[in-house]
């Protein structure tokens, strides 16, 4: 299902590499961490020289880890993508290579996980009644703990599997595929009418299932304080 | 503790292979920044190891960096000077932001969700049929599969409106200023009462309006131009796919309300449309074996309590057989 496309030449930075320059640490700006980023050493000293290049390296070196990492929330390739792109724009546009002080890592997969986890909470709440999310908007604002950003994907994943068989093709052919109903009522022999209520169905059960892991109006006012 | 904190446990944990307890004993470990950036190393680590799929990296780096050289921005080497004083600056004028911005998104939260804020949505699930009471005293019975908005404020003010998405009955209360109900649909035709009792019925198959006591008009589109009908008791006006009106009159035995009282009456009509129906109400999914059998006709009345009733009622009208599992039905010569 799943198509895998070789990767050409196309290199992953290595984790573990040291280099032979050292002590040059005492000449940094004083608010980057100094001993776990090791790894990141080579790329903070090309930023120095061309921000465009340290840029590209960071991408080059992250983006398939974060991609996959999205994807695990919002069960789709365009979106993660998308995603990802977006805070590796971000990045660059607010000079955040210049003021992080926690490693490259560090922010780009928070921010990934943030937008990840606030897209698919947009996406299967429903607004009951805005004035009843308003209270508890100063509660709940992003997980309170790291470890409910497993608990959220890996209960996505329960529930993608917990489809019946024919729903969850479908749904993973629409929505990760991002194929269209048509194509897929094609390719399945099927009505139209029946890849909709499908969808449908597979929806709605997303959707229950994940009620209680997810808050909605709150996040709207998180992202703009994470912009302001 | 901290002992207990390894890379199989991080990577167990990202598996789903943890205790709640154990997530407990993570959570407190990740309080400090150094073991947070531990984390990430593993979770990169673990990705690697595991991708849920492989992204095209080539398409997708070209991309950014057709951004990067897209998007250029002067080297900022001074900016760190005079931080203090910027910052502070800086820190006033954010919280005014803060302030319009948050403003600002709730009115688009309004906004964007109208529908949810204005009206309040009255909806059913498949096989369910509603009756409930709007503030005006109408009395409005909604058919599975089918919602009615009806906003939040300002109904019965100055004028009566509601939205209707599928099959509703309506009994509809005179008021003493004369003021008018209104119908709006979907498709393109809204139907405007006085106080009367009808029916509305306006799905994707198609749409149509039934008047039994007292006085409709019906404002509808057929292409570029706004028509008008008025119906009296006993009509029956459908809408075929261009929206071209053809008015009818219906005896009383065919009755095609009888819905609300769980009953079904079919009056020669094909297999190929009972299926639709039972798409419609119940949200299943129907495939009929040939095409001859698509075309028999079911003729009669009767009750049925819930879809695997009514299923066992078609086999046994038609003498073929039903079978149903889940939301899959097929129906085939004996």
């Amino acid at each position: 299902m799943q198509q895998v496309n070789t990767p050409a030449d196309f290199s992953v930075q290595p984790t573990n590499v040291r280099f032979p320059f050292r002590n040059d640490l005492a000449d940094e700006p004083e608010n980057k961490s100094m001993d776990s980023s090791d790894d990141e050493l080579f790329i903070r000293q090309v930023f120095n020289t061309s921000p465009v290049q340290g840029c590209e390296l960071l991408f080059r070196r992250y983006q398939r880890a974060l991609c996959s990492h999205a994807a695990r929330y919002v069960y789709s390739r365009e979106v993660a993508e998308d995603i990802v792109s977006d805070v590796f724009c971000k990045f660059w546009k607010t000079n955040a290579y210049q003021s992080v002080t926690s490693s490259f890592r560090y922010y780009l997969f928070r921010s990934v996980r943030n937008e990840a986890y606030s897209y698919l909470r947009s996406e299967f709440t429903q607004l009951d009644s805005l004035d009843h999310n308003l209270t508890e908007s100063a509660i709940g604002l992003r997980p309170d703990y790291i470890t409910q950003y497993e608990e959220t994907f890996n209960r996505v994943k329960e529930l993608v599997e917990e489809l019946p068989p024919q729903c969850r093709k479908i749904f993973l052919m629409s929505r990760f595929e991002g194929k269209r109903y048509q194509e897929i009522a094609d390719e399945l022999g099927l009505s139209i009418k029946t890849v909709e209520v499908h969808m449908g169905k597979g929806l709605s059960f997303m959707r229950t299932g994940l009620k209680g892991y997810l808050t909605l109006l709150a996040s709207l006012v998180f992202l703009l304080l994470e912009n302001g | 503790m901290k002992a207990d904190i390894t890379k199989e446990l991080i990577f167990n944990n990202f598996a789903n292979k943890t205790t709640p307890l154990q997530r407990k004993q993570i959570d407190d470990w990740l309080q400090s920044q150094t073991n947070e950036e531990l984390y990430y190393q593993w979770l990169e680590e673990w990705e690697n190891a595991n991708l849920e799929y492989l992204s095209q990296s080539e398409r997708l780096l070209e991309r950014y960096t057709h951004f990067l050289h897209n998007n250029p921005h002067p080297v900022q080497a001074n900016q760190l000077k005079n931080r203090s004083g910027y910052f502070q600056q800086r820190q006033w004028w954010l919280t005014w932001l803060i302030a319009a911005s948050v403003l600002f998104v709730l009115a688009m939260g309004t906004w964007l969700f109208r529908d949810y804020t204005y009206y309040k949505t009255y909806r059913t699930a498949y096989g369910e049929v509603k009756t409930f009471v709007l503030t005006d005293g109408s009395q409005v019975t909604l058919n599975a599969n089918s919602s009615l908005r009806v906003p939040r404020w300002g109904f019965g003010d100055e004028k009566r409106e509601v939205i209707l998405d599928g099959e509703a009955g309506f009994t509809v209360t005179h008021l003493p200023n004369q003021q008018k109900f209104l119908v709006k649909t979907d498709k393109k035709f809204e139907v405007i009462v006085l106080g009367t009792e009808f029916s509305v019925f306006a799905r994707h198959r198609g749409a149509r309006v039934i008047l039994e006591k007292g006085k409709v008009q019906v404002n509808y589109q057929e292409g570029n131009s706004a028509k008008q009908l008025v119906m009296k008791p006993g009509d029956l006006v459908s809408f075929n796919a261009k929206n071209k009106a053809t008015l009818k009159t219906v005896s009383p035995s065919q009755n095609f309300s009888i819905w609300k009282e769980k009953r079904f009456v079919f009056d020669e009509i094909s297999l190929s449309d009972v299926a639709q129906l039972l798409e419609e109400t119940y949200g299943l999914s129907v495939t009929i074996d040939t095409p001859e059998l698509a075309q028999r006709k079911l003729m009669g009345s009767f009750r049925a309590e819930n879809v695997d009733e009514l299923l066992r009622t078609i086999s046994d009208l038609l003498d073929i057989n039903v079978v149903r599992q889940e939301d899959q039905v097929r129906l085939s010569e004996k």
